[in-house]
């Protein structure tokens, strides 16, 4: 499919926006990233990251194009529909540019406004957003304190009319580049978990001299970006920054991060499309001993099992995603196994093209625009930062043992799932009052599993399979559920372990917990989305192959008896979405194609 | 609940279980101490009330040993909805 030419001047209307899916849509006008002369093209990329300095002429073109309206619930005058929307949003943009698309999404922020605000807070912060291109940053972390939330040093102390903000807040990205600073500070030094309270504090009516930035923080990928800081010196912060009630900060700010440590996914899933892509043309442009290399078995199984990566990625991020709408309850699970398996999986998938890219995949002027060494260098910050592998292990490894005892009852789950696994299904609108801090429900893609098996054994699938590819499915799926019992069972009856000191083990037995989920996305997704088009996602001809990465990364099974060992099919899939101009995804939406003029 | 409803026997029966849980002897636990003393941080709270829920039969909130940091503080909330309920 090709695009017409989208008119700059004229941004997404209405109209426009209602009759494609967003993905689509941006795509359209953001045009082709490998045509210079843009502020989404390679080209742009380059220049920013070699001169390390902040992307405004690219940002600045994304709120033309009013893409910040998705970020703004409709009653507040925005456009945000759904967080599969704005993950697809946050895809197309991170396909072109990580530290663009992460200094755009820090707009994500926004939800601890959306969802613990007061009337006042969120009117100023749609109007901030909508029509005056405001952006957030989020100062939680501090020098000496990483994650520790609790243990950070900066106070707010209590005056007649606000409060005098202490301290100093480090590293954060946007924190000099943005007008409205998400602060997170002590009130009452004795309340344990209650100490902490947040505040979204408008950086224009505090006093110059009350408050500083730090320098910009030379990086290894990013290097474009604002990662900067922020010092308050006896700042004085008006009683309205403050967010819900004092001593709330922590309780909000966990499920801020349950909402944005999913949408972090989207940045892995765009870097390892343009990771995977780049290397395609690499190699597909490339003849050694008189074969091109693309037809090399180990370069065609290289890129074979990527694109595999990458659709098991776009399984476990899509489900986590429509998650949110259908069991916020348990989002708690949903969103720490989304973030601890798609940024580390596309990390690993990377590293592995490297092997093929060889010399040209370090050079940062070589093959599109030295493409290839930018994402390799910028991808891995996605696992560190909104919660690093580690936090998001340990959040998982905490509910085990409740996780294996609760379960929500069996008629809620059927609808559950086919409310998360049918890919083509609406949503529900939703509703920020259903997150928790732990899930009471247990975790649909697991608890679950055994309805979505049975509908693969008795072959009432809502489109048609090949008998010797179900019966490799089909196999896939009992062990997995053989899986999936022996973890269940193992946690019943745990014991409680508290504290940080958990043992190193525990976190290996979170990893693979990870990998169940996952392995379970992906058959739930395929056994209950019918009416896809993508041929090649409903024949399930990559469903074995995926099991066998799972099983082999992550359950520690060196061989499985379901494998298919021909990559032929899925090579061929992966270069005829090339051809065709669309994303190395489930849906394959059309990529953006005309030469755009921005400047 | 109904078993639990004295703050006696709560008290009684968090004890025991805080003891087993944390695998520290009774008499090494001060009903008047904050939780955090026994190692418990703020996502070890809200797992604890998750067993709490488990053991009553009943939902609280996921921060209740936030705003009820000690044994005592706890027990007197939890005695406090059982004579509501």
């Amino acid at each position: 499919m090709r695009h017409t030419p989208v008119d700059e001047a004229n941004p997404i209307s209405d109209a426009s926006a209602r009759s494609m899916p967003l993905a689509e849509l941006a795509e359209c006008h953001l045009g082709d990233p490998l045509v210079p002369g843009h502020t989404m093209s390679f080209a742009y990329a380059q220049r920013i990251d070699e001169s390390e300095s902040f992307p405004h002429e690219a940002i600045h073109s994304l709120y033309q194009h009013r893409f910040q309206r998705y970020f703004v619930p409709g009653e507040l005058g925005g456009s945000f529909r759904s967080f599969v929307e704005l993950g697809e949003l946050i895809r197309v943009l991170s396909r072109r540019d990580l530290t663009c698309s992460v200094a755009f999404s820090t707009l994500f922020w926004s939800f601890l406004t959306w969802m613990e605000g007061s009337a006042e807070q969120k009117r100023f912060l749609a109007d901030f957003i909508l029509r005056r291109e405001g952006a957030m940053c989020l100062a939680y972390s501090e020098k000496t304190h990483g994650s520790d939330l609790l243990g950070g040093d900066t106070v707010a102390r209590r005056v007649p009319d606000g409060f005098l903000v202490s301290g100093e807040k480090w590293p954060i990205n946007r924190a000099t580049v943005s007008g409205v600073c998400y602060l997170l500070a002590t009130t009452n030094e004795a309340a344990g978990p209650r100490k902490l309270s947040l505040f979204m504090v408008d950086k224009s009516r505090l006093d110059k001299a009350q408050f500083s930035n730090l320098p910009k923080a030379p990086t290894h990928g990013l290097r474009g970006s604002d990662i900067s800081g922020i010092r308050f010196e006896n700042c004085h912060v008006p009683t309205d920054a403050l967010i819900g009630h004092a001593g709330a900060g922590l309780e909000i700010a966990l499920k801020g991060f349950q909402i944005t440590r999913a949408l972090c996914a989207p940045f892995s899933l765009g870097a390892g499309d343009t990771a995977l892509r780049t290397t395609l043309h690499f190699v597909s442009s490339r003849t050694l001993y008189g074969e091109r290399v693309v037809d090399i078995p180990h370069c065609a199984g290289t890129l074979s099992d990527a694109f595999i990566d990458l659709l098991i990625c776009d399984c476990v991020t899509t489900s986590g995603l429509r998650a949110f709408h259908a069991v916020p309850e348990q989002i708690s699970v949903w969103s720490a196994v989304v973030k601890y398996f798609v940024p580390t999986a596309v990390e690993s998938m990377i590293q592995r093209l490297s092997v093929v890219m060889g010399a040209r995949g370090y050079m940062r002027d070589e093959h599109e625009w030295g493409t290839f060494q930018r994402v390799i260098r910028d991808a891995p910050i996605v696992s560190i930062f909104d919660g690093s592998t580690v936090v998001n292990l340990h959040a998982l490894l905490l509910q085990f043992r409740q996780l294996a005892r609760r379960r929500a009852d069996n008629a809620d789950q059927e609808r559950d799932l086919r409310r998360i696994f049918d890919l083509d299904a609406a949503v529900d609108m939703f509703d920020p009052k259903r997150l928790s801090l732990a899930s009471r429900h247990g975790n649909a893609a697991l608890d679950g599993f055994g309805s979505t098996l049975s509908l693969i054994k008795s072959r009432e699938l809502p489109h048609a399979v090949g008998t010797q590819v179900l019966e490799r499915i089909v196999a896939f799926g009992e062990q997995l559920a053989r899986e999936i019992e022996l973890h269940r069972v193992r946690f019943a009856s745990a014991e409680f372990e508290n504290g940080h000191r958990q043992p190193a083990e525990a976190f290996e037995t979170a990893r693979k917990y990870c990998g169940l989920h996952a392995a379970a996305a992906c058959l739930h997704a395929w056994a209950r989305t019918g009416r896809h088009t993508n041929k090649f996602f409903v024949s399930g001809a990559w469903l074995p192959n995926a099991g066998e990465r799972i099983f082999e990364h992550y359950l520690g099974h060196a061989e499985v008896g379901w494998a298919n060992s021909s990559f032929l099919e899925t090579l061929e899939e992966l270069r005829r979405l090339d051809q065709e101009g669309r994303m190395f995804s489930i849906a394959g939406s059309p990529l953006g194609t005309q030469i755009s003029t921005m400047a | 609940m109904n078993q639990l409803r004295t703050e006696e026997a709560l008290r009684e029966w968090l004890m025991d279980h805080l003891s087993k849980t944390l695998k520290t002897p009774r008499s090494h636990l001060d009903a008047d101490a904050p939780f955090a003393r026994y190692g418990l941080n703020s996502l070890d709270g809200v797992t604890l009330v998750m067993d709490l829920e488990e053991q009553l039969g009943i939902e609280l909130p996921p921060t209740l040993l936030w705003d009820y940091p000690t044994i005592n503080k706890c027990v007197a909330h939890l005695a406090a909805i059982g004579s509501e309920a």
